[in-house]
């Protein structure tokens, strides 16, 4: 799989909000959601545009790891590891205009945006049943994942379940 | 970063729920897990009830969002 589709399928869960907030239409997210699933060829303007909060971050810690910013061991770093650190208000970067990381934030809903590994213990036609976090139970969207099944692992974000794991 | 949106059910019937959003914007989504009822703050992604919103956590949220916007 690309860099650039791998970065998407971690992304494009967010992006319903995006679009509650009017930064992007339902075309873009159209677009997006097909290239998720499809694994379309995606431009890295297009992304960089649309997910401009998270390159911010993902410079840093591109920097912090002397490669590239779009090297796939700084994304995945980046979602597997720091966005979660971000969201606990754990990492203290000067530098970082805050973009977006409200403090009053609920902790329930920052638990929507963490990227979590989980186990599938139920499976439906276009969804999973998952058990995250010490027994949380969360519906998600197999659309990313068709060939999970119960009993593997995979990385949730936000409605989606976005890779599986080994 | 992604801070959700909750809606409120305002009607169900069998396993499919009516989520409106304080933009008034009304969806439909599929109740495949656990039980909801009319009134419940929810999550809503991919036509699916995601999780439920406790009510208070929720509205504290809304009135927050609405507060940025105006």
């Amino acid at each position: 799989m690309k860099v650039e589709n791998y970065f998407l399928k971690y992304a494009f869960p967010c992006s319903f909000v995006l679009k509650q907030r009017g930064e992007i239409d339902d075309k873009i997210i159209a677009r997006l959601e097909r290239a998720a699933i499809n694994n379309d060829k995606v431009s890295r303007e297009l992304l960089e545009r649309v997910y401009f909060r998270a390159f911010f971050r993902i410079k840093v810690l591109a920097e912090e790891l002397e490669k590239d910013y779009w090297d796939l061991e700084v994304i995945k770093e980046y979602f597997l590891k720091r966005h979660n650190e971000l969201l606990d208000g754990m990492f203290n970067d000067k530098d970082d205009k805050g973009l977006d990381v409200d403090p009053k934030a609920p902790k329930f809903l920052k638990n929507l945006c963490k990227v979590f590994v989980a186990r599938i213990i139920k499976k439906g036609e276009d969804f999973l049943v998952v058990e995250y976090d010490n027994g949380k139970r969360r519906v998600v969207s197999n659309a990313l994942v068709l060939e999970a099944k119960v009993g593997d692992n995979v990385s949730i974000h936000y409605g989606y379940a976005v890779e599986l794991l080994k | 970063m992604c801070l959700a949106i909750p809606g409120r059910i305002i009607e169900i019937k069998e396993s499919n729920a009516i989520v409106e959003y304080y933009t008034s914007e009304r969806v439909n989504a599929k109740i495949v897990e656990g039980s909801y009822r009319e009134g419940d703050y929810v999550i809503v992604q991919a036509k699916l009830v995601i999780e439920k919103v406790p009510k208070k956590e929720a509205i504290t949220w809304l009135n927050a969002l609405k507060e940025n916007e105006s």
